[in-house]
């Protein structure tokens, strides 16, 4: 190992359980200009992710001018602003179907679409201005969770489990749900892999039923004939090892198997769900009813992972990708999330953990304000889009940047995905500055080029 | 060419008219020899048929006025004839035979003799008293084919041109092809070319028989054909000329660079920006303004925003500030294009003092120095290199590894599978004193393996980024990738010399459209490719980005994709040199390109596909124009298949068949190539990439500021970065390309190499970094060496062999991998090579080593790729691989993603892996298989028990491991047994 090759580093690509050593020295959030108050630093972050692109003047960006507009051009003093980028029509301004109203003390603007996520408006922290420059699902959603189109980076998911590690070794540290991949808005593996960290930064990808992989005993293979078989292995492992160079590796493969006894354990407990939640907690996600059923499994599994010391939890709801008749695509979307995420936040407040668990409400771009070709939908845009975050310290009740008279184009306090990535990090404790990888020579960190964190999101 | 295009089209129609007999423009007046009605209609292709009599005098029977007349510079004509043998006469024994098409600028009469310096296509007699397909100005300037066969139908096609262009000029040129294949546009059978040619437009034509024919012969002829090109005569769309790129805007400039601009930062900023200086950012050198700038346009440009800042980012930080003036006169110069004098300020050369950039010099072999450590350990040449170092750290190096050991771990770094059992047996039953010259025989045996073939291409492949799959959202299947793995794989198996698998794979098209140099392009089509984005300049662009920044890596150690937005902050590597770079390759693009054995049928078959596409294509966008959509209208390919007309949608999906059955490989095609010498299939997504080779021509290519396609800067044209000894850019750039990496003075193709074998045996390199040669990556643990192996492989023409050889004879290879604490001590991070260091498998080895033990293996080589879900056995390397849905196995042992060049890869640990390893069915059934075998090998419990670890760990069972195996097998099966064997460290290492 070469100083190009810090040690540290090398124990976090190959050893396991080293990790609390590995951030001592990133944990300054104290630091960091962004986080000068002492308030709640999350442990978790759950990732909502909407995919196909949630309409920002539907949901959380209410612009009356689209009345006045219909049917009409975008005006010259909006349309010389629009980016050139494939999609972004300009042609036949389209009102929205819902109307907005005023919630909560903050009185920020929701529509009618999101009755139940309205009513937690106060803990919301809702970015209008959310912007990138790829028009498309595939590379939009590499830019939502990687930063970048080509998916190259590591996802969110993995830097924050690469900066803090585990709570709960019997459980990975990331884990993604991809619900309702309707559409061509295919999962994009990139948005839970490691880019260039190492595979145990992996997001673990679940199916709510079934739970983690071979976590069962294979058929056959009784408990107590497992532990002869884990003795056995230690036996050879530990003669294996004696005095042979590389031990650190060999070490941390022999506490791997230490592990798995327990994740079989923890695991399907996590996913018994059915028999040890409550009916009142059942309902208040909605799992009862057949539109709210998928999401709602997801969001509880996703507060009981939070619960457990699950680091990051990623749970992808396709189908927002509203190109012909908005009405009814974005009517069934929020018919799928509206109550199951309103459920999640009620249920991680009641429980206290809503100041440890980082909530992240985000499509991979929004949609114009025009119609698309005359098909009542409209086209994809990442051009001003709004996103929302909650929990984990972040300041609720509040609207960061602005767009438009349209809503099309950012017009005050643009924010890049590398800016609310550094942001999540920053609620977790982490000064995503100083948080790095050694990558081909050079020391890669989560904010690319210019990435900084939103302090307004924390500061009260 | 469109408009030429469009006036041929009308002239088939108008001569089609004036042949068929019931048309009322029918010139020609039937003469006596002229039969109407008697019609036979061979093929469907025919239009009209004459049967015409001999004449025994000069005769033109039927003839016709060309209209529009023909005066561009070149012209095809084509007809049939059929020439019944009992009536073909020659010299010998009558006159020969004479018939002719002449095409002329006067109409002339029934038996004028159009011979006068006028083009003629038809048979006559030669000297030799044979009559022969014919082509001629005159009867003294005249070209034979081959021999007349009587009794069968001849498809005459002749080109017609002029060899000085323009309208006045005569037609002077005359080849010929006597039933020509499409592919055979470029080898006509005979020319003629003549100086005394007297007619510039063909206003006539006509057939006529000579004085040689006889009456009662019968000559039939017909489908004549005119047509502007080959492609037109076949009914193949013709190649579209290409479109220039549209010129940068030419903005009047109002703002002089050396009178306005200079001044202004004299004043104000080359005190501290000039030259050489602590700030790192130079204003009196170009590329570096341009870091800071957007031509065009001021008001993104990184530089404006400082002069015009009022917090700390201001410039000049302190002092005067810059007028509005002044920063307006900035801010024009900008948007005026930047203009800059190169004379006033050239552009520094960029040298470095690095050691990669240096010359690879042959270093002397260290002599002996000392007889401290084991005998062996001054065996070769490296481990002399590596003594060396280590005397100076004071290391002893450690003794040679025991035979099975050395075994399993030859077996493993060359081949990727552990000793069959028969290898085993055969080394176990020798005595030790025997081992290691067995050991040096099977190192000879393994080298020349498919099985190595298979192990090393996966390296490469990960080096190359390929997957079988387009990546992206749509990630569509690329069904031909396939050819590409299996050419990496013969290429290793056959020892190809490293600098020649290099050039076929950066320009194998460029050298010949042999299969296995178009095959090599997989190498650059291996590029992700978005199939859903309709902005097709930034398409393109990734694929240019992915191409450039995996060549520099994979073949030269360089990370250049610092330098595609901004100058690279560390190594000596500018933005323009990266554009200069990326320039090589502009003129290409990925595709499903036909194979040899296809090159026949496949540009009809694919030229009919486009043709129906197309028209439903229009058809569409028509119907949804009139329904008042706005443009821009996008169809996605889908929508047109779905949209199909009745028989065009029969026909259509026989073509998508018959094209797919065709041989193909994913491969690269540039402007080098047409659709005829490298015919490209359809490979349809939602947005594909742009079809025609006319969207290739993207020179003069541009520098992109910030890497932004829709910024452009100056113009740049191929070149190497300016760092290193340039060399001359032909027509070919990629041919070029090519040459200066596998050239002997280049001072990276070789380190870079060696070192990667190096760390195929090893786990790591020699330098650690792979990846990255430059200022940023690690120095070499020992330069020497590394030099003294890139050396060898240069004096041994890039002789990859000869590299291995090197490494697996050393001592450095054969030892122990024990830890001793003194060398530890010293050397904990093995720079001087000490120690053998364990390295677990790669997620491939582990899957074929599992199954090789078990005895399920399928070595079967090559063809098209196993489902990953299905129930192969054949080695790793033979599975799907696309991206975005890899194997469970390779997400969780480190396999790359194939989204970018992979030259190391992680060896993470963690417990999902472990719970395969115990629990998966694959591992459990392997098992099963492996005691299965060992059982029926012996009944005995101890026999089976050594069985088991010889087969599983290739070594015996040792006296402290029985007992507790023993105790082991009274509570539990030989299936759980081999259980943990496969789950153990020592399994799923090299050790």
């Amino acid at each position: 190992m070469s100083t190009k090759y810090p040690r540290r580093q090398f124990i976090q690509d190959s050893g396991i359980g080293l990790s609390s050593m590995a951030i001592a020295s990133l944990l300054s959030r104290q630091s960091m200009a962004t986080t000068s108050d002492e308030k709640a630093v999350a442990r978790s972050v759950i990732f909502l992710y909407m995919s196909g692109g949630p309409s920002q003047v539907d949901t959380f960006d209410p612009k009356p001018a689209l009345k006045k507009y219909a049917g009409q051009d975008v005006p010259e003093s909006i349309a010389r602003n629009v980016p050139p980028i494939k999609r972004s029509g300009l042609k036949n301004v389209m009102p929205s179907h819902w109307e907005f109203k005023q919630h909560g003390e903050s009185g920020i603007p929701v529509s009618a679409l999101l009755p139940h996520t309205a009513e937690h408006v106060d803990d919301l922290c809702v970015i209008r201005s959310v912007q990138h420059r790829n028009p498309v699902h595939g590379p939009g959603e590499c830019v939502c969770l990687t930063g970048v189109s080509n998916g190259e980076r590591p996802s969110i998911g993995a830097w924050s489990t690469y900066a803090l590690g585990s709570d709960n070794e019997n459980l990975p540290s990331f884990m993604a749900m991809n619900i309702h991949s309707d559409g061509m808005q295919y999962p994009q593996r990139a948005g839970w892999s490691t880019g260039f960290l190492p595979s145990k930064h992996q997001g673990i990808l679940i199916n709510p039923k079934t739970g983690i992989q071979h976590t069962q005993l294979p058929k056959g293979t009784i408990k107590e004939r497992r532990e002869k078989q884990l003795q056995l292995l230690e036996f050879l492992n530990e003669q294996h090892r004696k005095a042979k160079l590389n031990d650190d590796a060999l070490q941390a493969r022999i506490k791997s198997y230490e592990m798995t006894g327990r994740m079989q354990v923890a695991a399907p407990e996590l996913f018994e769900w059915e028999t040890t939640e409550t009916n009142a907690t059942k309902m208040l996600y909605g799992i009862a009813e057949e539109n709210t059923h998928d999401t709602a499994v997801a969001c509880l599994l996703g507060r009981r992972m939070v619960e457990r010391g699950v680091r990051f939890v990623q749970i992808r709801v396709g189908g927002w990708d509203a190109h012909g008749n908005i009405k009814s695509n974005h009517t069934r979307q929020a018919a799928r999330t509206d109550k199951p995420i309103a459920g999640l936040l009620t249920d991680l407040k009641q429980r206290g953990l809503l100041d440890s668990t980082l909530l992240v409400w985000a499509g991979e771009f929004g949609r114009t304000p025009t119609m698309e070709g005359k098909a009542n939908g409209r086209d994809h845009s990442p051009n001003g889009y709004s996103i929302w975050l909650a929990g984990g310290g972040v300041r609720g009740g509040q609207i960061i940047g602005q767009t438009d008279d349209l809503g099309y184009v950012v017009t005050e306090r643009p924010v890049s995905p590398f800016d609310y990535h550094a942001t999540i990090l920053a609620a977790l404790g982490v000064n995503p500055a100083e948080l790095s990888y050694n990558h081909l020579g050079r020391d890669e960190t989560p904010l690319f080029n210019d990435g900084a964190v939103i302090p307004e999101v924390f500061n009260s | 060419m469109f408009e030429k295009h469009s006036t041929m089209l009308g002239l088939i129609l108008a001569v089609g008219m004036i042949i068929l007999p019931t048309s009322t423009h029918l010139v020609a007046q039937p003469s006596a020899s002229f039969q109407l009605g008697n019609w036979k209609h061979a093929s469907d292709n025919v239009e009209a048929l004459f049967v015409i009599k001999g004449s025994l005098t000069r005769e033109t029977p039927v003839r016709s006025a060309v209209t529009p007349a023909i005066t561009q510079d070149s012209f095809y004509v084509s007809y049939t004839l059929t020439y019944p043998a009992k009536y073909i006469d020659t010299a010998d024994d009558g006159s020969g035979e004479f018939f002719i098409l002449w095409l002329d600028d006067t109409e002339g009469n029934a038996s004028s003799a159009h011979s006068n310096q006028n083009p003629n296509i038809g048979i006559h007699v030669d000297e030799k008293s044979k009559n022969r397909f014919m082509i001629r100005f005159s009867s003294s300037r005249q070209a034979f084919g081959p021999e007349l066969q009587g009794d069968r139908e001849t498809q005459l096609v002749a080109k017609i041109s002029k060899s000085n262009p323009g309208p006045e000029q005569p037609f002077d040129q005359i080849e010929l092809w006597i039933d020509p294949v499409l592919t055979a546009r470029d080898k006509p059978g005979t020319k003629l070319q003549v100086d005394a040619a007297r007619v510039s437009t063909i206003r006539w034509l006509g057939f006529s028989t000579g004085g040689k024919t006889e009456v009662d012969d019968r000559i039939t002829v017909g489908n004549l054909k005119l047509a502007g090109s080959w492609e037109e005569l076949f009914g193949i769309r013709p190649p579209i000329t290409p479109k220039a790129p549209q010129p940068l805007p030419k903005p009047v400039v109002t703002v002089s660079f050396e009178n306005d601009v200079v001044p202004i930062l004299q004043r104000h900023c080359f005190k501290c920006h000039q030259g050489n200086n602590d700030t790192g950012f130079r204003l009196d050198v170009a590329d570096q303004v341009l870091n800071q700038t957007t031509p065009f346009s001021a008001k993104t440009s990184h530089l404006i925003h400082r002069l015009q800042a009022t917090d700390d980012s201001r410039m000049p930080p302190k002092g005067e500030r810059l007028s509005p003036k002044e920063i307006a006169t900035i801010s024009t110069w900008i948007n005026e294009g930047m203009q800059w004098n190169e004379k006033l300020f050239p552009t520094p050369p960029l040298t470095s003092d690095h050691w990669a950039f240096q010359p690879i010099q042959q270093p002397d072999v260290p002599k002996h120095v000392s007889n401290n450590g084991p005998d062996s350990s001054n065996r070769t040449a490296v481990d002399a290199f590596l003594r060396r170092q280590q005397e100076a750290l004071g290391v002893t190096p450690n003794p040679l590894a025991d035979g099975s050991t050395l075994l399993r771990r030859i077996h493993l770094t060359i081949t990727g599978l552990p000793p069959s059992h028969n290898s085993l047996q055969q080394f176990h039953q020798l005595p030790a004193e025997q081992h290691q010259a067995w050991l040096n025989k099977e190192i000879v045996r393994l080298l020349n393996s498919q099985q190595y073939g298979e192990h090393w291409a996966r390296y490469w492949l990960d080096i190359a980024r390929w997957a079988e799959s387009n990546g992206h959202q749509h990630n569509r299947f690329r069904p031909d990738a396939w050819r590409y793995r299996d050419y990496v794989i013969d290429s290793f198996a056959s020892n190809k010399p490293y600098d020649q698998f290099v050039k076929e794979q950066l320009a194998g098209d460029e050298l010949s459209t042999e299969d296995e140099h178009i095959i090599a392009t997989g190498f650059l089509s291996a590029a992700r490719y978005s199939g859903n984005d309709l902005d097709k300049q930034i398409q393109r662009n990734d694929i240019l980005n992915d191409v450039t920044n995996t060549t520099a890596t994979a073949l030269l150690g360089l990370t250049m994709e610092c330098a595609q937005c901004h100058t690279h902050k560390f190594d000596p590597i500018s933005i323009r040199d990266y554009y200069r770079f990326q320039a090589f390759f502009a003129e290409g693009q990925p595709g499903s390109v036909v194979l040899e054995d296809a090159r026949d049928q496949g540009p009809a078959l694919i030229t009919e596909y486009w043709n129906i596409y197309d028209k439903t294509h229009q058809r569409v966008y028509n119907e949804l124009k009139a329904k008042g959509n706005p443009e821009p209208i996008y169809i996605a390919p889908e929508t047109v298949s779905r949209r199909l007309s009745g028989s065009d949608k029969t026909r259509f999906s026989q073509l998508e068949n018959e094209i797919r059955a065709l041989p193909k490989a994913w491969a690269w095609y540039s402007t080098q190539t047409d659709y005829l010498s490298l015919p490209v299939a359809p490979h349809l997504m939602r947005w594909p990439l742009e079809r025609e080779r006319s969207a290739l021509y993207q020179r003069p290519t541009y520098l992109l500021i910030r890497g932004d396609v829709k910024s452009r800067g100056p113009q740049v044209s191929p070149g190497i970065p300016s760092l290193f000894t340039q060399a001359p850019i032909g027509p070919q750039p990629r041919t070029a390309l090519a040459e200066w990496i596998t050239s002997r003075s280049n001072p990276l193709t070789a380190r870079v190499w060696v070192n990667r074998i190096w760390q195929g045996h090893f786990g790591e390199g020699l330098v650690r970094s792979p990846g990255d040669f430059g200022t940023q990556g690690t120095a070499p643990d020992n330069q020497d060496l590394l030099d003294y192996l890139a050396h060898e492989l240069i004096a041994n023409h890039w002789n990859t062999q000869h590299i291995h050889l090197l490494i697996l004879n050393s001592h450095a290879y054969r030892q122990t991998a024990m830890k001793t604490p003194d060398s530890y001590k010293l050397d904990p991070d093995n720079h001087s090579w000490w120690a053998w260091k364990p390295h677990r498998m790669k997620s491939e080895m582990i899957r074929d080593s599992i199954l090789s033990t078990s005895g399920q293996l399928d070595l079967t080589r090559g063809g098209p790729s196993q489902k990953i879900t299905g129930v192969s056995t054949r080695r790793s390397v033979y599975l799907e691989h696309r991206r975005n849905t890899p194997s469970y196995l390779n997400e969780i042992f480190d396999a790359p993603d194939a989204n970018h060049s992979c030259v190391y890869r992680s060896q993470a640990v963690s417990p999902i892996q472990s719970l395969y390893l115990l629990n998966s069915d694959f591992t459990n059934q392997q098992a099963t298989h492996t005691a299965l075998q060992v059982q029926q090998a012996a009944a005995d419990i101890e026999v089976q028990m050594e069985i088991t670890f010889m087969h599983i760990l290739g070594r015996k069972i040792t006296r402290e491991e029985q007992p507790v195996i023993a105790r082991f097998l009274e509570q539990a099966t030989l299936k759980d047994l081999c259980l943990v064997l496969l789950n153990s460290n020592e399994f799923i290492h090299v050790n």
